[in-house]
């Protein structure tokens, strides 16, 4: 009976659906979906983050980039956790901009790499910079 | 033609330096910080295969003793192959690196405290480490030290763990707890890392401040965090002479300090050394030596279906039958995949692998550094060895 | 944990996973005495093991289409009384080449369906995509996608879900026993009239007029105490756990067999999963295979390919108690719930709940709650969807950076799982708990303290489960050691036991990790070389005496 009735329902739908398509305008996808979640920072990859993403992978964990951070003495510590806290913590898009204050620091030692010369797994650590970045200054409000 | 190293941890910077003792001129090229980085700033050579839980300090095993039951108990050893080599390899990197103090191969085992609360038995450590050798500790008062304000080392917990599995081990020693001041105008104390604490120290006249801090302490030995100084050499002796205490640091096995201390002494001495360093990634073009660890140094990579070497493309052995699992049955072990490495013939040249090239270090495989104790002292006794040899051909 | 004094209680409830939390906390609201038994740690069994999500079953609009709108209108309730547990994960459901244009136009029909039942839950219209549109959305999408159609669905963290529960519970006068395994049922003649419970202290007598048995896959085990039978299918279902979010949207789609699988975002990784077998082990034996970590691969790579080279940190394996039904195949099982009166076995005074779904944990639960208030003459309504959970309040991860000097990372997740009783927390910290004790989440010292003085942890395995210490990239490498010292240091251990935790802790998180081994690359197994560096050469923890 159940099942009789969740198959009618859809049946129902499916009709109503076809009998809408000549009037269904293309292209409204992708401007609907951004703007239902775009708010909330739930924003695509670009290609290029898309294939930055599997080597962020590598990161272990192992602290050793920290040690040669050369930003890391001068700035306030809540601020500046370092290469070694992008690559364990920045894991989640959303939360990226909590690490605003930490990438603003790094706009010049983005570029120095001794962090990404000691690494052991060769975790493209400048690029995690960017890519952090990018995506904390896209964040809501 | 000079000598290629590949690798710049322990066992390449060891055969990079024998190779040029041997007069030859060495590209040493190396990607990134590996296991001698994270190691706690012990040298182990052979550790007790006593099976009694415990009691590893059972008879006070020595090196010479542990090193020929180890070859006993494991015939396909890399090390069997350069036995006769120990004692001056292990000599010459003493030289090299002055944080270490040789000792003779049938000198007891110095057994140490670890950042972990444990006790752990090993060949050589730092001279910041080495006072707080157990059997010395008997009878004495030894007060475990926190910095105020910075959770980054437990005293607490340390001392009655120490305390605990020493008396259980059959000595008996009184320890502590205290706490000193130290950065506690630093806002951030709290957040900052043991190498950052550790540099505080390098600075000029900081470890006379932290052991005048530490003079009116009624102690025999004062254990410290292990931060002792990073670029410094004798920031403990220091203390210590402010102090007016024997002051000493566990071995670390947490973001450890003394482990980056060694890589960057080992760095210093290959600069000393005329050591020439590149990024190169071609085929060596003359002798080389391939010390490119295991996992963490990225020597040993697992591809699609099995371990492969990742430069030559190397046969790798991973010992236990074939499609075996990688990892033993409980998180104890002993792991096959621990031991896995690159097979070479009796003059440390790998099985299937280019005229000239020699292995050394984790990448040989054949032993497990963990189970057996061997880790740092098979790396350097190997990289010296590969690293003469290459010379000669160079 | 505490308890008040010998009272009887009105119910006893045996299990602590969500639906256990979610009774005491219904009933406990009505002014009822609760005790709530868990012989391990709450979450601890298939609620810490599931997808976490709170969704509205759009599949079941097939069937039984009234537990889609059970579940979203749950859902809903769920969210507004814990809001900053909840998460939103905008699904897409690729549309393959080849399809044909009926199907296309069926799977946005079900769609449009399923848009009359997300406003319940605040979840936003479905889209239709291009092919064009799906891949800018997706730049991963391989080339046998020819479009999609997207829906929306809340994640949550089952773990913090079942502890708000059991905390509510506890502010409001509940008695909350962890570690402490039902062993017996109390009976006067017939009537069970309560259980005996082994605590860490011995055994104990809660003698209560009615026992709720919501034990889930071990429901059947705890209706033994009294003779009864109950038949579950058990469905193990097994997850892939990644580092990171490998995007904002979750993908669900076809296995090889036809199963829909998905992977999604949780929280600051992502899931990939399931798989639904039949499994006659018991809970600690279980293991994960390579065949099933390759189908739930391969049916994700048919979509997006580049999931092939992200590396996983490891499995988890989990048991749902679904109702039996002998002779369907594991997915059409139907995901209804039952609640058995015992009375009708013998065994009055003794209530089931199996079945069901975490996404409407809290209906299930007000059902179950109504049947246990008839049977003790209260009249007392179901309030569990108006009144919050602890920490629903808002909370700035920023401010609260600035006003403690604490990196904003650990803010934001601290903020994710206390919400508004996050600043509290750090107002009443000492100096030194501003420090990291887990690198990877991250997790303040101060809330692993917090976690064992105020939320019931007694282990470094329920720090992991309030906290998430040692779910990230280095599985408990640092955090693991640190956590141990941490436990002696407040006193919630010896240093036998902490060091045992340790091991503990160790060997759980190694379980997992056995099936990542087999993965390209190297990091899985350089993570392993330095977690056996640190505790078993550097510690030496295989020669402790007590290990």
């Amino acid at each position: 009976m159940r099942l009789l009735s969740s198959l009618f329902a859809l049946g129902v739908q499916f009709v109503l659906h076809v009998v809408r398509l000549p009037w269904r305008k293309a292209g409204q996808g992708e401007r609907h979906f951004l703007a239902s979640y775009g708010a909330e920072g739930l924003l695509p990859l670009s290609p290029d983050e898309r294939r930055l993403l599997p080597a962020l992978d590598r990161c272990i964990g192992c602290g050793l980039c920290n040690v040669v951070c050369a930003k890391l003495a001068g700035v306030p510590r809540h601020a500046f956790g370092g290469p070694s806290a992008l690559g364990a913590q920045a894991r989640s898009m959303p939360d990226f901009g909590s690490f605003a204050s930490h990438v603003a620091h790094d706009s010049d030692c983005a570029d120095c790499a001794i962090c990404e010369s000691v690494c052991p797994t060769g975790v493209p650590l400048r690029d995690l910079a960017r890519f952090v970045s990018r995506h904390s200054r896209r964040g809501p409000g | 033609m000079g000598v290629t190293v590949i690798g710049g941890g322990a066992a390449g910077a060891v055969a990079a330096l024998a190779a040029r003792a041997g007069g030859a001129a060495v590209d040493l090229r190396s990607r990134g910080w590996g296991a001698t980085a994270l190691s706690s700033g012990a040298i182990d050579l052979a550790g007790d295969p006593a099976e009694v839980a415990g009691d590893p300090w059972a008879g006070r095993p020595c090196a010479a003793r542990n090193f020929a039951e180890m070859l006993r108990r494991n015939p396909r050893h890399p090390l069997r192959h350069v036995r006769e080599a120990v004692a001056s390899a292990l000599g010459r990197f003493c030289d090299h690196v002055p944080l270490y103090r040789p000792r003779p191969l049938d000198a007891p085992d110095l057994i140490l405290p670890t950042d972990l609360g444990t006790w752990k038995s090993t060949f050589l450590a730092q001279g910041s480490q080495t006072a707080a050798h157990l059997p010395a500790l008997a009878g004495k008062r030894v007060v475990v030290f926190g910095f105020r304000g910075w959770a980054g080392f437990a005293p607490k917990f340390l001392a009655a763990s120490l305390w605990n599995l020493a008396r259980r081990g059959g000595i008996d020693c009184d320890l502590a707890v205290g706490e000193v001041g130290w950065l506690e105008d630093d806002p951030f104390l709290a957040l900052r890392e043991p190498h950052e604490l550790a540099r505080t120290l390098d600075e000029p006249g900081a470890a006379e401040r932290l052991g005048e801090n530490l003079a009116a302490v009624d102690a025999d030995l004062l254990l410290l965090p292990p931060v002792l100084g990073l670029s410094t050499v004798d920031v403990a002796d220091r203390i210590a002479g402010a102090a007016g205490v024997p002051v000493a640091e566990p071995l670390a096995s947490d973001r450890s300090v003394p482990g980056i201390r060694l890589q960057m002494a080992l760095d210093r001495a290959l600069f000393a050394a005329g050591v020439k360093r590149s990024n190169a990634t071609q085929r060596p073009p003359g002798p080389a030596v391939l010390a490119t660890g295991r996992f963490i140094g990225g020597g040993i990579v697992r591809g699609e279906r099995e371990l492969r070497e990742a430069l030559f493309d190397l046969p790798v052995v991973v010992p236990g039958a074939p499609g075996s699992q990688l990892s033993g049955p409980d998180v104890g072990g002993p792991h096959p995949y621990l031991s896995a490495g690159v097979p070479t013939d009796e003059r440390l040249r790998p099985d299937g692998g280019p005229p000239g090239l020699f292995a050394a270090g984790a990448v040989l495989g054949g032993y497990d550094a963990i189970r057996e104790r061997c880790g740092l002292g098979a790396a350097i006794v190997t990289g010296h060895v590969a690293g003469t040899l290459a010379a000669e051909i160079a | 944990m505490s308890e008040t004094g010998n009272r009887p209680y009105d119910a006893v409830v045996i299990g602590g996973g969500i639906n256990g939390c979610g009774v005491a906390r219904d009933l406990t609201l009505r002014g009822l005495r609760v005790a709530l038994v868990e012989r391990r740690d709450l979450g601890a069994g298939t609620s810490g093991h599931s997808s976490g999500m709170i969704h509205g079953g759009p599949r079941y609009l097939l069937r039984e289409r009234e537990v889609t709108r059970a579940s979203c209108v749950d859902a809903g309730r769920i969210r507004a009384i814990a809001p900053h547990l909840c998460f939103r994960i905008p699904f897409l459901v690729p549309i393959l080449r080849g399809t044909s244009r009926v199907m296309a136009e069926a799977l946005e029909a079900y769609m449009e369906a399923y848009d009359h039942f997300a406003p319940l839950k605040d979840g936003r219209p479905h889209t239709r995509l291009s092919a064009d549109e799906a891949r800018r959305i997706e730049p991963g999408l391989g080339p046998e996608v020819a479009g999609a159609v997207t829906f929306d669905e809340w994640g949550i963290d089952g773990f913090r879900l079942c502890l708000m529960n059991a905390r509510d519970a506890r502010l409001h006068g509940a008695d909350v026993f962890t570690y402490s395994p039902a062993v017996a049922l109390l009976r006067d003649g017939a009537a069970v009239v309560g259980a005996v419970v082994r605590t860490r202290e011995g055994e104990r007598r809660l003698e209560a007029p009615v026992v709720v048995n919501v034990a889930g896959p071990w429901a059947p085990e705890v209706a033994q105490l009294a003779g009864v039978t109950v038949r579950l299918r058990r469905g193990k279902g097994v997850h892939l756990v990644y580092g990171r979010r490998l995007g904002n949207f979750g993908i669900m789609t076809r296995a090889v067999d036809g199963r829909w699988i998905f992977v999604e975002p949780q929280q600051n990784g992502a899931l990939l999963g399931t798989t639904d077998d039949d499994t006659y082990a018991g809970a600690d034996e279980l293991r994960v295979s390579r065949d099933e970590v390759e189908y739930l691969i391969e049916g994700i790579a048919h979509v997006l390919p580049s999931i092939r080279d992200h590396r996983f940190l490891r499995t988890i394996v989990g048991v749902r108690p679904t109702l039996y039904e002998y002779g369907r195949s594991p997915d059409a099982l139907s995901r209804d719930h039952a609640i058995l009166d015992h009375e009708e076995d013998g065994a009055p005074g003794l209530l089931t709940m199996v079945g069901g779904k975490l996404a409407y944990y809290r209906a299930m639960c007000e059902e179950l709650a109504d049947a246990v208030c008839r049977k003790v003459g209260s009249q007392a309504a179901c309030t569990t969807h108006v009144r919050s959970l602890p920490g629903a309040g808002a909370a700035d991860a920023g401010l609260i950076a600035e006003r403690f000097l604490v990196p904003e990372p650990a803010a934001a997740r601290l903020v994710f799982r206390h919400g508004s009783d996050a600043r509290q927390m750090l107002e009443s910290a000492q100096e030194s708990d501003r420090g990291v004790l887990c690198s990877c989440e991250p997790v303040l010292r101060a809330e692993a303290r917090y976690a064992l003085d105020a939320e019931g942890a007694t282990s470094i395995d329920d720090l992991r489960r309030r906290t998430r210490l040692g779910e990230g990239t280095c599985q408990g490498t640092w955090c693991i050691g640190r956590a141990s010292a941490l436990l002696h240091e407040v006193g919630a251990a010896s240093v036998e036991q902490a060091h045992r935790c340790a091991i503990e802790s160790l060997r759980e998180r190694w379980r997992g990790r056995t099936a990542a081994l087999d993965q390209p690359g190297t990091a899985t197994l350089a993570t392993e070389e330095l977690m056996q560096s640190r505790y078993f050469l550097v510690g030496d923890y295989g020669r402790l005496p007590w290990a």
